[in-house]
């Protein structure tokens, strides 16, 4: 491995002791996480390692490997299978079911989401408590949410969606499905007691986002105001101010909260 | 014929001689950089306003004095070839050490060909020892908490830079003392247009030929957006901003006009433009047909009371009109919320709150000494490295306790106000038939109902033409950032106890649904509006 691909791997990991042992998949890992895809793609194609997870990491990188072709799309497709195949329920498995969804979804030339949303609430039904599910649950209400219906056909679909909110486990896939169903709600109707409950329930899984993370607090903040629910808002509105002192939301944000406070809103 | 020759001659002699030259400085610039005991590193960047290659040079020549086995060259390219210049160098591996970063970047290249600092911009800058900033992050020490460097989609730290700024309006002292009476222009709008009236009053008396204000397709945006988007202050709690006080245009704006919950004819849109109307008046005629230097030009030979420009130009500006007259600074004049005509939609000033240190140098994976160029990075953005800067260059400081020359404080950002709401122009297409149209609105003959008769049979198939290039860019960024995200995943199963990585692999996951989310709804409007899909 050269000097400049270990000088990668430190700035990824930080502090990390890069000279450790550093196969060829952690390079090519390391590669694809800097957006450097092709550079990947030789990497593995190039290993002279063997077995599943040299073979799951090609098939991902052929997901974006340019020029990106369909052959590409289905010689992942049939990689991920050939995985599923062999070992179903590991978690080479269980990610590749995942991704055979995703190609589905949006890899492919032609969406098939009817074939997306069937991998996916079969992965939900057999790996209920895997990362993969949460993460299905997400990709499945936005299909459920947008694909080619009118607003009110979508709307109706709104109750089986907040529905699945039980199936979402770990913080990082709670934050994905409530900002996205909360979101929702406010754009195209709903319940606004509803969609500030979504916002809260993401904020306090901990957004890591900062620019989401401001949004949320200021729509927590406007939406228990309009509800007449001063406290929350106070309280968002000056965790906003606290956290985002250089937003130019922030005097706005200073105005609303002061009004609230003497009791004149505007 | 045997002028011929004698031409042909001239010519190839010519070439030979360019040709000799360029390699004998080919030669020598690579002899000094091999020699044994000296690193050099070369920095470039596109900054050619007066003051700013100064400022630099002072800053390379105090590091050379620190560090004498050090060499640090100075490489400015001019603005117009920077893009294929950069191109150029990244792809042939040839790239200077530190490269300024901005035009001709994007996501790829950056990711492509620049090393991620993020690992040392949560280190203190050493070169702030001794100084209350001593311990804190160097990222800490930015006045934005470098943000400006931060690039969202690839959550990573690519530059680090030396300035931020601000737009205001430059006047020339003596000349508004003579008119008016006046010390500097007033900042509300009805006084504001009552001296641009005296001025032409006075410019028809005595036969002068002064216009208030030197216009150019360049600065008269700068002065003219600002003033538009005054009356769009109230759209924060619009709809369109889905309770965030932020107005979006894809799922928001661009919808509600094809669903014609707002026109071109709203009343805050016509008391928007009928001040970009009354403004432009007071500009040259013409001025949408002309260039930056012919703005300046007007001000400059003090046939304009005023322009209005960035901070960026100041040093330039006092430069050329040292000696012919006292250059002032004001903001921009607004409607204030006691303007007769105006004040209706009107919340406030406009907040500069959210002003991020612009541009920056950013260090290629192909240097070959990146310590030393990050050294240098890390002295020209410690205090007193931006101190230097600051000094000499007149752009506004980013770190903090960097004292704020005198004649900087007009440029001092205003932290009180309200967001700005709205524009017109969203991406290229619209921002092309507004431009199309704008010589409607500030012609003789013209005005606001002209314009909006110009722009309206286009503008709602432009909405739909930006529409689709968003949505081009959400796919192509879906893609990308759901392989990268693997990558992330696949490397934390690899460290466990890397916390940032977690932390790294988690903020990728939320982009990745937000960007996707962003994706299928825009493609859900564009077909509820009967537009044709874009995958």
């Amino acid at each position: 491995m050269s000097f400049r691909n270990r000088l990668q791997i430190v700035l990824i990991l930080g502090i990390f002791p890069a000279f450790a042992l550093c196969s060829d998949l952690e390079e090519a890992w390391t590669k694809a996480s800097l957006f450097l895809f092709n550079d990947a793609q030789r990497v593995v194609s190039r290993s002279t390692e063997e077995g599943r997870n040299r073979d799951y990491a090609q098939a991902i990188l052929l997901l974006n490997t340019q020029p990106k072709t369909e052959a590409n799309i289905q010689q992942s497709a049939g990689i991920l299978r050939n995985l599923i195949e062999a070992k179903k329920d590991d978690e080479i498995g269980i990610s590749s079911k995942y991704y055979l969804g995703r190609i589905a979804q949006i890899h492919q030339a032609s969406p098939d989401p009817v074939l997306a949303e069937k991998i996916y609430r079969e992965l939900l039904h057999d790996f209920p408590e895997s990362p993969e599910a949460s993460q299905a649950v997400v990709k499945l209400s936005l299909i459920r949410l947008y694909s080619g219906l009118t607003r009110d056909q979508a709307r109706q679909r709104l109750a089986e969606v907040e529905g699945f909110s039980s199936l979402v486990k770990g913080n990082n896939a709670l934050v994905c499905y409530h900002l996205l169903v909360g979101d929702y709600i406010i754009r195209f109707g709903g319940s606004k007691e509803k969609a500030l409950e979504h916002f809260v329930i993401a904020e306090q899984a901990g957004i890591r986002r900062s620019t989401s993370r401001a949004d949320t607090e200021i729509r927590i903040g406007m939406l228990a105001r309009e509800l007449g629910k001063k406290e929350i808002a106070q309280t968002y509105f000056k965790k906003f101010i606290g956290e985002f002192p250089r937003d130019s939301r922030t005097y706005a944000v200073q105005t609303l909260s002061a009004e609230l406070q003497s009791g004149v809103q505007k | 014929m045997k002028l011929n020759r004698i031409f042909n001659a001239i010519g190839f002699t010519l070439i030979g001689v360019c040709f000799l030259i360029s390699a004998y400085r080919m030669f020598s610039r690579s002899r000094q950089e091999t020699h044994s005991n000296i690193t050099t590193i070369r920095f470039s960047h596109w900054q050619l306003e007066a003051g700013v290659r100064e400022a630099f040079d002072l800053l390379t020549q105090e590091y050379m004095k620190m560090h004498p086995n050090v060499r640090v060259i100075q490489e400015p390219v001019p603005e117009k070839v920077y893009t294929n210049w950069l191109i150029t160098q990244l792809i042939g591996e040839t790239a200077p050490d530190l490269i300024w970063i901005g035009q001709g970047m994007n996501d790829e290249r950056l990711a492509r060909y620049f090393v991620p600092l993020t690992t040392y911009v949560n280190e203190p800058n050493p070169y702030n020892q001794g100084t209350d900033l001593e311990k804190i992050a160097w990222r800490d020490t930015y006045l934005d908490g470098m943000q400006g460097s931060y690039n969202q989609n690839l959550l990573e730290y690519y530059s680090a830079s030396n300035a931020m700024h601000v737009v205001r309006l430059f006047y020339n002292q003596e000349l508004l003392k003579k008119i008016s009476g006046l010390d500097a222009p007033p900042n509300d709008y009805e006084a504001f247009i009552r001296l641009c009236d005296q001025i032409r009053d006075y410019s028809q008396k005595t036969g002068s030929a002064i216009i208030p204000i030197a216009g150019s397709q360049y600065n008269a945006r700068m002065m003219l957006t600002p003033l538009f988007s005054t009356q769009m202050q109230k759209m924060i709690f619009s709809p369109s901003a889905f309770y965030s006080l932020r107005p979006e245009w894809s799922g928001g704006l661009a919808t509600d006009y094809w669903n014609k919950a707002w026109t071109l004819e709203a009343p805050e849109i016509r008391s928007g433009l009928q001040l970009m109307h009354e403004m432009g008046r007071n500009m040259q005629p013409g001025f949408l047909q002309l260039q930056r230097e012919d703005a300046t030009f007007y001000f400059v030979q003090q046939r304009a009371v005023m322009i209005a420009s960035g901070s960026w130009d100041s040093s330039g500006i006092h430069q050329e009109t040292k000696g012919l007259f006292h250059v002032g600074i004001a903001p921009l004049p607004i409607p204030s919320s006691q303007s007769p005509k105006f004040s209706k939609y009107v919340l406030g000033p406009v907040s500069e709150a959210n002003l991020r240190a612009a541009g920056g140098f950013g260090i290629p994976r192909c240097s070959k000494s990146f310590e030393v160029a990050l050294d240098f990075q890390r002295f020209t953005t410690s205090r007193m490295g931006n101190q230097i800067f600051v000094d000499r260059s007149g752009w506004l400081p980013v770190i903090r306790g960097v004292n704020i020359p005198e004649e900087l404080k007009p440029f001092q950002p205003r932290l009180e106000g309200y967001p700005d709401a709205f524009n017109f122009a969203w991406q290229a297409d619209t921002k092309r038939v507004v431009d199309n149209s704008l010589d409607k609105l500030y012609s003789v003959s013209g005005g606001v109902d002209s314009f909006i008769e110009a722009l309206k049979p286009n503008y709602g198939r432009a909405i739909a033409d930006d529409f689709r290039s968003n949505i081009r860019t959400q796919y192509r960024n879906t893609l990308r950032i759901e392989v990268s995200t693997e990558g992330l995943k696949q490397l934390l199963k690899l460290h466990p106890e890397e916390t940032k990585l977690e932390a790294k692999a988690e903020e990728m996951t939320e982009v990745l649904n937000m960007v996707e989310t962003d994706l299928l709804r825009s493609q859900y409007y564009l077909r509820e509006a009967g537009y044709e899909g874009v995958k």
